[in-house]
């Protein structure tokens, strides 16, 4: 089991999974969102090749308003 | 008109999306207001909640540039991956880059922001800096500005309030202001007073 911070809560997979079958696995399939593994940008261009392991931190990033 | 990177811009003023009391107040604020360039920002979505949606909706309905804010940094590796965070989310190489020095008065980190504005500029981005004024001696070619409007107590009327202000500013400037005096003079002219005949 691996447990990861999927927008700061514990979520545990059962196994190491490519940042893009995360994604999918939450729900996030459309653009309008962008991604930080471990506070770090991550490009869309690469999500399939990104491996989510053991104590990772994913951050989904969404439009807000901004001043 | 002003150019801004490859854009040319007829308003001179540039409005955030903040603070409003609900979507459909910033939406006719931002229209009444004429502005053609607004700011946005970004946030960590919470955990099993679709949030941005419902303010993404309303904002690409606008005819206007966006223009993504790094706020709440306070390092140059947080500003930066921001940055490159709202280009992807936003699809638009413009920032307000803020990298922020002091939580209390807001003041700018200036020597972060030059360093994360090289990195920026040097990856393609319009960097549009939050700085003190010590660096905008040249005078200004526009204003920003959220809160004034946001939070007054009829938003869509300060919004036209500020457009129309600023509007009347930019008019004067470019009209030229009179020669500045130190003493007072009449505007009203003195010759053939009607109260110098009268005799005491």
């Amino acid at each position: 089991m691996q447990i990861i911070l999927f927008n700061n809560v514990s979520l545990s997979m059962e196994r190491e999974l490519t940042l893009a079958e995360l994604l999918v696995q939450q729900g996030y399939e459309e653009n309008g969102f962008a991604v930080a593994v471990n506070q770090t940008f991550v490009p869309r261009s690469t999500y399939a090749s990104v491996c989510i392991r053991e104590g990772d931190k994913v951050d989904v990033i969404v439009p807000m308003q901004g001043g | 008109m002003w150019k801004v990177g490859d854009h040319v811009i007829s308003s001179r003023l540039l409005l955030g999306t903040s603070r409003y009391p609900s979507l459909e107040v910033m939406r006719e604020a931002i229209e009444v207001s004429g502005t053609h360039v607004i700011t946005v920002s970004l946030k960590r979505e919470q955990f099993g909640r679709k949030e941005g949606g419902p303010f993404w909706d309303v904002i690409k309905q606008l005819p206007c540039h966006l223009l993504p804010n790094t706020a709440g940094c306070m390092n140059v590796k947080d500003a930066v991956n921001m940055a490159y965070m709202a280009r992807e989310v936003f699809g638009t190489n413009w920032i307000k880059l803020e990298v922020i020095g002091d939580t209390y008065t807001l003041q700018p980190d200036l020597f972060g922001l030059l360093e994360a504005a090289k990195i920026l500029i040097t990856d393609g981005f319009e960097v549009f800096p939050y700085c003190t004024e010590d660096l905008v001696l040249w005078g200004v070619d526009a204003v920003l500005l959220n809160t004034a409007v946001a939070i007054s107590k009829d938003p869509v009327r300060m919004a036209s309030a500020f457009a129309t202000a600023i509007s009347a500013g930019r008019m004067a400037y470019e009209v030229g202001v009179m020669q500045e005096r130190q003493m007072a003079e009449p505007s009203t002219p003195l010759l053939d007073t009607p109260f110098w005949q009268v005799e005491k």
